[in-house]
């Protein structure tokens, strides 16, 4: 499953439908939004997506962890909007028969979707004036 | 030709705008394009990014044909 979404991911759901009684492991990974970036406070953090480009690039990512590893199913979610501390902005699952390839395919992909994703986040400090801590 | 060039993260808030018009010559390269733009507009060289056409990420002596989806793609930070 390749999402980007604008409402929050709900996790059980997704991992109910790439459940399969030949998966003995599922790995996930969740990015959640910190309070802190470089030792400034985050207040909220603002998600945008070259939607089409970073779904494809979500089946990219997939293709070549099934070309590097025995995984039964890669799910990529992210989302995108205004999102509060704690929340979660992205969704990586991993099934496969054995953990150790669920588990090596997962955090593959969420270095690929940090690397190729066409996916930019803004991070807000002051309540004030909301102003950008870093550039993009 | 005119070509529309798809904005993202700094980029769309430095243009104050999701897509930018810009005439360019036929057969126009991406690196043309962007001394084009930075002739115009000086910041727009000022941030590094890439130019992705119709979704894939080409080099800088892709010629441009009119009719694709072209888009500026500053450093990515999603995750």
């Amino acid at each position: 499953m390749f999402l980007i979404i604008d409402s929050p991911i709900d996790v059980p759901w997704v991992l109910s439908q790439i459940s399969s009684p030949e998966n003995g492991a599922t790995a996930t990974f969740m990015g959640t939004v910190r309070n802190h970036s470089q030792g400034k406070p985050v207040r909220k953090i603002r998600y945008e997506a070259y939607e089409p480009m970073a779904l494809k690039s979500f089946k990219k990512i997939n293709l070549e962890a099934k070309v590097l590893w025995k995984i039964s199913d890669l799910s990529i979610i992210h989302r995108v909007g205004m999102l509060s501390i704690g929340e979660i902005a992205v969704l990586v699952a991993a099934s496969a028969p054995h953990r150790a390839e669920a588990l090596a395919a997962c955090g593959y992909a969420i270095d690929r979707v940090k690397e190729i994703s066409p996916i930019w986040k803004k991070e807000f400090i002051s309540r004030e004036a909301e102003k950008l801590v870093f550039s993009y | 030709m005119n070509v529309t060039i798809k904005l993202f993260a700094s980029f769309r808030e430095m243009f104050q705008k999701d897509e930018m018009e810009f005439y360019v010559p036929e057969n126009c390269t991406l690196l043309e394009l962007n001394r084009l733009i930075g002739r115009e507009y000086p910041e727009f060289e000022q941030v590094p990014g890439r130019w992705a056409v119709n979704l894939e990420l080409k080099a800088l002596d892709y010629r441009l044909k009119g009719d694709e989806e072209i888009a500026w793609i500053p450093p990515v930070s999603g995750g």
